[in-house]
């Protein structure tokens, strides 16, 4: 067989898969979310891709959006992989057509700003990264950037805390660790409490021993775990306790998750600032964060966001696309889901409340929500 | 002075504890690869098997060392498992090393995918306190490193006097040097290879109980310690079995002393870059030794 | 569709690396399992160079700086992963790999974990590639459809480059390499260098598909280039066919089809939850592919082996095949004992460890005469060829060639110097065909030097055609036509072994070693040998010494005699002198053997 015939049956055999696929009916409205099976991603992408479908199974049970079916469309990132991201957006965009989407990543969201653009898609996401709205118009922030973690972790410490005067940074070894650790460090100086020591992990460390007996030297009061993931989280705090060290450990978003809830060593002196997900929301989705952890709510939102979005553009006649719905999103500002209440700024940053968790009986604990007059 | 080795007494110490941890696999490794030829990435499945065993043996309610055992019990099945089902097949067509690495590679990662599919990425813990410890020297020391050190202090010994004393032991040896001869002399292969994979299996069953029990359970656990092993061989050399222990013993140190002596960020570059300095000046490993070995 | 157009311009950029791993792999037999570096490599070259000091448009000098980079690391890594014949390729290229990217993490030139973004869409000159879409006069072609369109020029051009390297001398060479070492080295070529070259080529070449990815994607970033590309890469490979560069491309496709269609068929038909799409997708990929390799393990498409075609027979009488020689010999001398020695040594000693293999032997190897060198097993007779031939270092003496001293040289300078042996286990280059092994071995290829080949094409080409007529008056010669296009390694024990004599003429010795070349043949196919052997000392006065157990050949052939045992020479005469011996004989052969002699 001649490789010519090789080619064109390959390439065939692709397009076959592409145009061969039934793409959703045309009275279906699509989002997508990203799915990665690197071992930091995978614990919460699960969670939001279970509370989007709690939002999405709601609003199907009582007939769609104007009567139009809501689908979920997975993106498989890979390795959190840029390229690969890429190749899953398009063929969601293109082939699913999504309106919207939800993903998370710095570089993945950063390199695909200008297709997300380009393809008129509406895209939310909860990588934390500072710069991560500046390259797309139509990216929208879901979680509190870095700084914003930074400056809820500083208040509760100044209010439940008064006593910590230092504090010490354990971050992994990528741009998101390094942002994470400069922020920390502008926000807590702003009230006086210097960084006294910050040490670097790989992604995967075989262990923390090295890195925690050299910020013990510095004895800090206390010390944020600025990891990606939740997996490293619970190995740095057993251990930080285990070569001794008594101050207080706190964390972001990464604490989120079931690893940390069933840790009997945080359940005292940890804190991370979080999602809170009032009782006053709907029971699927309080009970779902109990076992998924607290990114259900973020995914939950996500979808009804879209969904109310897209309600509001049949009303006014005008077509579902996500540059409709993004000029939607803005020119509403504010948006209360059942959850959380949400301020959307033009410029993609969005303000949003946080609150502070401990843990205590294997389940995590609110203790406090921060409102936006907080956090300003 | 005297400051200076107080002060490096932490990390040499931990780095000891974290070299003989990785030494463990290491051997599982060089064993199989002395003897059937292959560098068997599947020991990542079963390091995966015998983990969420000891869990799930917890879930169910099972006394933590009846658990233990059952975890050593799936280490031994699965590994030779992995031989009965797959890798025998490919052995037995004279496959090239080259198919049995990309074999047994996707083996652990379809192990690792379909793990976290069915249970889920999360991690589960086994136990979830801070475990005993004792301070040696400045320096705490918990339970599941001490027995990490002790077990494979103890695996070498027990290895070295099987292979070295014991009939079975001796037959794997002798496969492991020539296998044409071996055979010729009535050594059956296959119920060689059996026993070589069950005791990989029971070897890195070993080491993933106190893993598992210090920090819990998830898909992705056994990565790290698979890789570091291989790095273990690679610095060490096959040589003797002792060789890939010291190997493993002097990347954990340079994990734990480039901490000490630079900044914590380039630990991975520092000990990486050890492991290429010591092929580049001796790619037999830095003890002398077998690489790459005939297979039938 | 983007989305299609985005697949097969990956998957055109990622055929271009995988042929390149083709080569190293493949032709070369390298164990590689570092490849995503060179392509990482070829993509941040490609990236500094766009960001630093490159114009806009500068889309080819670009893609020479990825092939340079990735050269230049393979040369880096290939140096001590080629020593000590390569016996260590694996481990270290796959450090290699866990290396690098803890390299690029934490240097800030490499943009660090960041990775290095805004790298130049591929710009020729003048023109540039926009979003917008380009005008080529006949049609319009959207901004991905170019790319598909370069990454498609791409290919096809390193189809033709890869293929020209397959199809060449030098592609023999490699070939030959693969196969077996030693003999290349027996043959003047020095295994080290072709192996760094095929390993620098196929580094090139995929640095090239790097930076073209590099200006595809405009983003490169160090989680980009980890262990999954290994893997990917080896997949492909492997699934395609690793000794074939049209299974490097059907590899790439067909993997490409099956991840894409596990994205799609996941979704629309899956029983299982939907969260879980992404590992069971990795999941079933990895499993399909052991599934690949149990049901065709050498993949998908096989080798193709060129075919020689045979010249067309002169008109006029069928002239036996005349060995265009290119020794330089004189006539006959009557007077023999006064011409010095061609090829001697004196005192050689060798131990191995506590073992003395070789306990002091001198002899003196005379042209146009036959010396046979008997002795029992282990009495060290092959050792003696091996000190001859350079694959051994003696512990003491040394060896005189045309006055001077050659000991301490290696195999390839030796055999150059036109002393060349057999090996008692033949070795022939089984994976090449029966008149690719004659041609390897030929002296004059200057097609053979990957430089010259595209630097001098014409030269290159017609010297091959002169080589290839050539070679068929050998393969008349040594009455193999017949079997010229089958593999070696397919040939009867006594086809190879005649084979074995072919090759050593094709490289045209003044002194040939013979290590045992009628060992296990047919008594009644030893005339032919005879014959030939007979010829190489007569007519085309060359120097022959063979190691030989079986006396029938002795008695028939040498010229002078000399018995070793336990590594020192024993006795010493004409054949007559030595055979007829009663008492050695005995010991050496039994008593009634020795009758018979």
């Amino acid at each position: 067989m001649s490789k010519r015939r090789y080619w064109a049956s390959a390439a065939l055999a692709v397009a076959a898969l592409a145009f061969g696929q039934p793409a959703s009916a045309a009275d279906e409205i699509a989002f997508g979310i990203c799915q990665s099976t690197s071992s930091g991603s995978a614990k919460f992408a699960t969670a939001l891709w279970k509370g989007a479908e709690i939002a999405i199974h709601e609003a199907n049970a009582a007939g769609g959006v104007e009567g139009r079916k809501v689908v979920l469309v997975p993106m498989d990132i890979g390795n959190t992989d840029p390229a690969q991201a890429r190749l899953s957006m398009r063929k969601a965009i293109q082939v699913n057509k999504i309106v919207s989407l939800l993903c998370w990543g710095t570089n993945v969201m950063v390199q695909n700003g200008p297709m997300i653009d380009e393809e008129g898609i509406l895209a939310f996401t909860t990588a934390q990264g500072v710069n991560i709205t500046k390259k797309s118009k139509l990216t929208q922030q879901l979680d509190a950037v870095t700084t914003f973690y930074c400056r809820v972790a500083v208040a509760w410490i100044r209010q439940r805390h008064p006593e910590v005067k230092t504090f010490g940074v354990l971050y992994v070894n990528y741009e998101y660790g390094l942002e994470l650790r400069d922020m920390c460090e502008a926000e807590f100086g702003k009230h006086g409490i210097k960084m006294v020591a910050a040490e670097g992990h790989p992604n995967a460390p075989p262990d923390l021993r090295a890195q925690f007996t050299k910020i013990m030297q510095a004895k800090p009061d206390a010390v944020f775990l600025a990891s990606i993931g939740g997996g490293t989280v619970a190995q740095a705090i057993r251990t930080g306790r285990e070569l001794g060290y008594e101050g207080i450990f706190m964390t972001h978003g990464a604490g989120d998750i079931p690893d940390i809830y069933n840790l009997k060593v945080a359940e005292k002196n940890f804190f991370y600032a979080g999602h809170a997900v009032p009782e006053t929301a709907p029971k699927a989705v309080f009970e779902s964060a109990k076992e998924y952890g607290g990114f259900v709510g973020a995914g939950y939102d996500f979808a009804w966001i879209d969904m109310m979005l897209a309600r509001e553009l049949i009303k006014e006649g005008k077509p579902v696309t996500g540059a409709n719905m993004a000029a939607k999103l803005r020119a509403l500002g504010t948006v209360q889901t059942p959850i959380n209440k949400f301020t959307f700024l033009e410029d993609g940053k969005t303000i949003r409340p946080m609150a502070i968790f401990t843990i205590a009986n294997g389940e995590k604990k609110l203790e406090k929500i921060l409102g936006d007059e907080e956090l300003k | 002075m005297h400051e200076t080795i107080l002060s490096i007494l932490p990390y040499g110490i931990n780095g000891l504890a974290l070299g003989l941890n990785v030494a463990i696999v290491a051997l599982a490794l060089a064993l199989i690869w002395r003897t059937v030829g292959m560098l068997d990435f599947g020991i990542g499945a079963v390091y995966l098997a015998s983990a969420y065993t000891l869990w799930l043996a917890k879930s169910a309610g099972l006394p933590l060392v009846v658990g233990m055992a059952v975890a050593i019990a799936a280490g031994v099945f699965f590994s030779v498992l992995n031989y009965l089902v797959v890798y025998r097949f490919f052995i037995k067509r004279n496959a090239p090393l080259f198919v049995l690495v990309v074999v047994s590679l996707s083996l652990f990662v379809a192990t690792e995918n379909f793990v976290a599919a069915i249970l889920s990425a999360e991690r589960f813990y086994i136990i979830d306190s801070i475990l005993l410890g004792w301070t040696l020297l400045g320096t705490r020391l918990n339970v599941a490193q001490i027995a990490k050190m002790a077990i494979s202090l103890i695996t070498l010994g027990a290895i070295a006097m099987f292979c070295l004393h014991s009939r079975a032991g001796l037959a794997i040896l002798a496969v492991a040097d020539n296998p044409r001869l071996a055979q010729g002399m009535g050594i059956e292969l296959d119920r060689a290879y059996i026993r070589t994979f069950a005791i990989a299996g029971f070897i890195v069953s070993l080491a993933a109980i106190p893993d598992v029990a210090e920090s819990g359970v998830d898909p992705y656990v056994a990565a790290t310690p698979l890789f570091l092993a291989l790095a273990a061989i690679i610095i060490g050399g096959l040589g003797a079995f002792k060789n890939p222990v010291r190997g493993a013993v002097m990347l954990g140190l340079a994990f734990h002393l480039a901490v000490w002596a630079f900044a914590s960020r380039w630990q991975e570059v520092i000990a990486y870059s050890f492991v290429m300095a010591a092929l580049i000046i001796r790619p037999q490993g830095l003890f002398g030794g077998v690489s790459t070995p005939t297979r039938p | 569709m983007i989305y299609v157009v985005d697949v097969l311009t990956y998957a055109a950029i990622m055929v271009i690396a995988t042929r390149g791993y083709m080569l190293i792999k493949g032709l070369g037999g390298l164990l590689h399992l570092g490849h995503a570096v060179f392509f990482g490599l070829g993509a941040y070259a490609a990236a500094i160079a766009s960001q630093t000091f490159l114009p806009a448009g500068a889309y080819p000098i670009s893609l020479l700086c990825g092939a340079i980079a990735a050269a230049a690391g393979a040369g880096l890594i290939g140096w001590p992963a080629l020593k000590d014949r390569a016996r260590y390729f694996m481990i270290i290229t796959f450090s290699m790999q866990l290396i690098f990217i803890t390299i690029v993490i934490n240097l800030g030139i490499t943009g660090g974990p960041d990775g290095i973004s805004g790298i130049p869409k591929v710009g020729f000159g003048p023109w540039v590639l926009t979003s917008r879409p380009v005008n080529l006069g006949v049609i319009e072609l959207s901004a991905s459809s170019m790319n598909l369109l370069v990454a498609l020029l791409l290919m096809g051009a390193s189809f033709l480059f890869c293929r020209r390297i397959i199809e060449s001398p030098y592609g023999r060479l490699v070939r030959a390499t693969r196969e077996d070492d030693l003999a290349v080295e027996a043959y003047g070529r020095s295994a080290t260098n072709v192996r760094l070259s095929i390993f620098a080529i196929g580094a090139a070449l995929t640095g090239i598909a790097g930076a073209a990815f590099a200006h595809y994607f405009n983003y490169i970033g160090p989680s980009q280039f980890e262990l999954e590309l290994v893997i990917l890469f080896l997949i492909m490979l492997i699934l395609g066919g690793q000794y074939s560069i049209v299974g490097a491309t059907i590899g790439v496709f067909v993997t490409m089809a099956l991840l894409e269609g596990l994205r799609f068929g996941l979704e629309h038909y899956a029983l299982i939850s939907t969260d879980a799409v992404a590992h069971v997708r990795k999941g079933i990929f990895s499993l399909i592919l052991v599934l690949v390799l149990i049901v065709k393990p050498s993949g998908l498409v096989r080798e193709r082996f060129s075919n020689y075609r045979r010249p067309a027979p002169e008109p006029g009488a069928d002239k036996p095949a005349q060995a265009i020689s290119l020794v330089v010999s004189e006539p006959a001398e009557r007077n023999a004992s006064l011409k010095p020695a061609a090829l001697s040594c004196k005192d050689l000693h060798k131990s191995f460890g506590g073992l003395v293999a070789v306990n002091g032997v001198d002899l003196s190897l005379m042209e146009g005469k036959i010396t046979a060198i008997i002795g029992p097993n282990g009495a060290g007779k092959t050792t003696v060829f091996n000190m001859l031939s350079g694959f051994v270092a003696p512990t003491k003496g040394e060896v005189t060639f045309k006055g001077k001293n050659i000991v301490g040289l290696a195999p390839p300078e030796i055999a150059r110097l036109g002393i060349a042996r057999t090996f008692q286990d033949v070795r022939i280059w089984p994976r090449l065909t029966a008149i690719e092994n004659v041609l390897a071995s030929l002296r004059d290829q200057p097609g053979e030097n990957a430089i010259r080949l595209f630097a001098q094409p014409r030269v290159s080409d017609s010297k091959e055609a002169e080589n290839i007529e050539y070679a068929w008056h050998l393969m008349e010669r040594f009455r193999l036509s017949e079997k010229a296009n089958q593999l070696a390694g397919e040939l009867s024990y006594a086809q190879r072994k005649m084979l074995a004599l072919a090759r050593l003429r094709a490289y045209d010795p003044s002194i040939m070693l013979l290590d045992e070349p009628t060992s296990g043949v047919d008594p009644k196919r030893l005339g032919e040998f005879f014959d030939q052997i007979r010829g190489f000392a007569e007519s085309e006065h060359r120097t022959i010494c063979m190691i030989e157990h079986n006396m029938t050949v002795v008695r028939e052939l040498a010229d002078w005699v000399l018995f070793i045992d336990e590594g020192r020479v024993v006795a010493q005469g004409t054949s007559a002198e030595v055979l007829g011996n009663r008492t050695l004989m005995s010991a050496y052969l039994g008593k009634r053997e020795a009758e018979s002699v």
